[in-house]
């Protein structure tokens, strides 16, 4: 496998897309998939439990310094900033949101980028902010895959617009395209 | 502009500032660290790292300066408002009955923490039963601290938000006075405070407290930092003592973590075990 990690970034009118795409993945999914999604802060339970009802991996929101493995979901926790960290783990903080969100998509995928460079694949679904462009960007220049789905196709398109806008995106998807790019990865 | 910094680099900057003022940051976690490196550097119109090493190794960086702006001071008042009605509700009558209840909120930043654990005992007219010892390795966060936060508007707002949930008896509002667009809590709450400025792993530790509120600071240090701090601080409380850390937080992957048994999984409240 050339890849380390997939990384999903979506804001408004993404959850039905991240639950589409989650529930095609099989059990032993050979990579981890990090969601960072905004989400209101004070909703700490439930959003895990929501996600999981159609997904066959594992999902969990991670604890600081917890280790990363292939074949399981985290998603970003309510009100920290998620990262990964030298080591391959997880790492929070509580910096101050950036586009105001904690967790922060930009930030997320930078540490992604930083760690994984070109080993890593980067996509960022409906939002309706412009977070997620820069992150992406990061993405790409490190050398990894940047892929947005089709604002067409989504619900709320400025973040994806954003994305197509900051950086040069290897692929343009709709949610079926993303689904089978992520299942035929090499 | 620096936009970032590679781990090489990073290494050195750490290095020198240690060599030159023997304050040791290289188990700092890293993400976050160079965040902060990055926007010190930059707001002090470095064009490069070369020079802002040369800077600290002539001692020309105002440090007590720099301590303030590396560490990591966004959290909000009453953070996770379950918590805190948890420790309401649920702790601090029991603990505080005696009037001998000693507390300890090391390596402070902010202050919010500390402020909010004041009001919940200003409401529950518990303030003169304990006794709090507040640490930080920044004086000019002590300072700010001890002159009541002098929090922005936007801050004290989120914190409105969160007292509302959080379900305390007035409004937020009751506690500060606004000067120059800042907000400053009122300063009686704090009369039971012992402020010290220390390094926490160089804390001397007495096994004195029954309560040590340490939350979301961990999280900006790396596992052998951490497995060190945490030590401290379990020998810092007494037999069945808690410790409570963030809600992203653990002592899972601590190297004592066998000294404590966790008794709120959802707040990440510990106990020492006894013996």
């Amino acid at each position: 496998m050339d890849y380390k990690a997939v990384i999903i970034g979506g804001s408004a009118g993404s959850f039905q897309v991240v639950t589409k795409i989650i529930s095609a993945l099989p059990k032993k999914y050979p990579l981890p998939v990090f969601l960072c999604l905004h989400r209101l802060k004070h909703i700490r339970s439930g959003f895990v439990e929501a996600l999981s009802i159609k997904s066959q991996m594992s999902i969990e929101e991670p604890t600081d310094k917890q280790p990363i493995k292939s074949g399981k979901i985290y998603l970003a926790p309510a009100n920290y900033h998620m990262y990964v960290e030298l080591g391959n783990k997880f790492a929070l903080s509580t910096e101050d949101p950036v586009n105001h969100s904690r967790p922060s998509i930009d930030l997320s995928f930078e540490s992604v980028a930083y760690n994984y460079n070109r080993k890593a694949i980067g996509i960022i679904l409906s939002g309706a902010n412009r977070d997620g462009a820069l992150g992406l960007k990061a993405i790409k220049s490190a050398g990894g895959v940047a892929i947005v789905q089709d604002p067409k196709e989504c619900q709320v398109p400025t973040m994806t617009t954003a994305s197509i806008n900051a950086t040069k995106v290897d692929y343009i998807f709709k949610t079926e395209e993303i689904i089978n790019f992520l299942l035929n990865l090499r | 502009m620096i936009n970032n910094i590679g781990i090489v680099d990073a290494r050195k900057i750490i290095k020198a500032i240690n060599e030159t003022y023997n304050y040791d940051f290289k188990d700092y976690a890293l993400t976050t660290f160079k965040h902060r490196l990055i926007q010190f550097i930059n707001n002090n119109n470095y064009n490069n790292l070369e020079n802002f090493i040369q800077d600290i190794q002539k001692k020309e960086i105002d440090f007590e300066d720099f301590i303030d702006k590396i560490l990591i001071d966004t959290t909000e008042m009453f953070r996770t408002p379950s918590f805190w009605r948890e420790i309401r509700d649920k702790y601090l009558p029991k603990l505080a009955s005696s009037r001998d209840l000693k507390i300890w909120m090391p390596h402070i930043t902010s202050g919010d923490g500390l402020f909010t654990l004041e009001i919940i005992l200003h409401e529950l007219g518990l303030t003169n039963n304990v006794q709090i010892t507040a640490s930080s390795m920044s004086e000019k966060k002590l300072a700010r601290i001890k002159e009541g936060g002098g929090y922005s508007l936007k801050k004290i707002e989120v914190g409105e938000a969160n007292y509302k949930r959080y379900a305390g008896k007035f409004q937020l509002a009751n506690y500060y006075t606004v000067k120059n667009n800042c907000a400053y809590l009122d300063t009686s709450l704090i009369r039971n405070v012992t402020f010290h400025k220390s390094i926490i792993t160089q804390d001397a530790s007495s096994a004195s407290f029954k309560l040590i509120i340490f939350q979301n600071h961990m999280i900006y240090f790396n596992q052998s930092l951490q497995d060190k701090v945490a030590l401290k601080l379990i020998d810092s409380l007494v037999p069945a003592g808690m410790l409570a850390l963030g809600s992203g937080e653990t002592l899972e992957y601590s190297s004592s973590s066998n000294k404590l048994i966790l008794i709120d999984k959802l707040e990440k409240i510990y106990k020492k075990k006894i013996g």
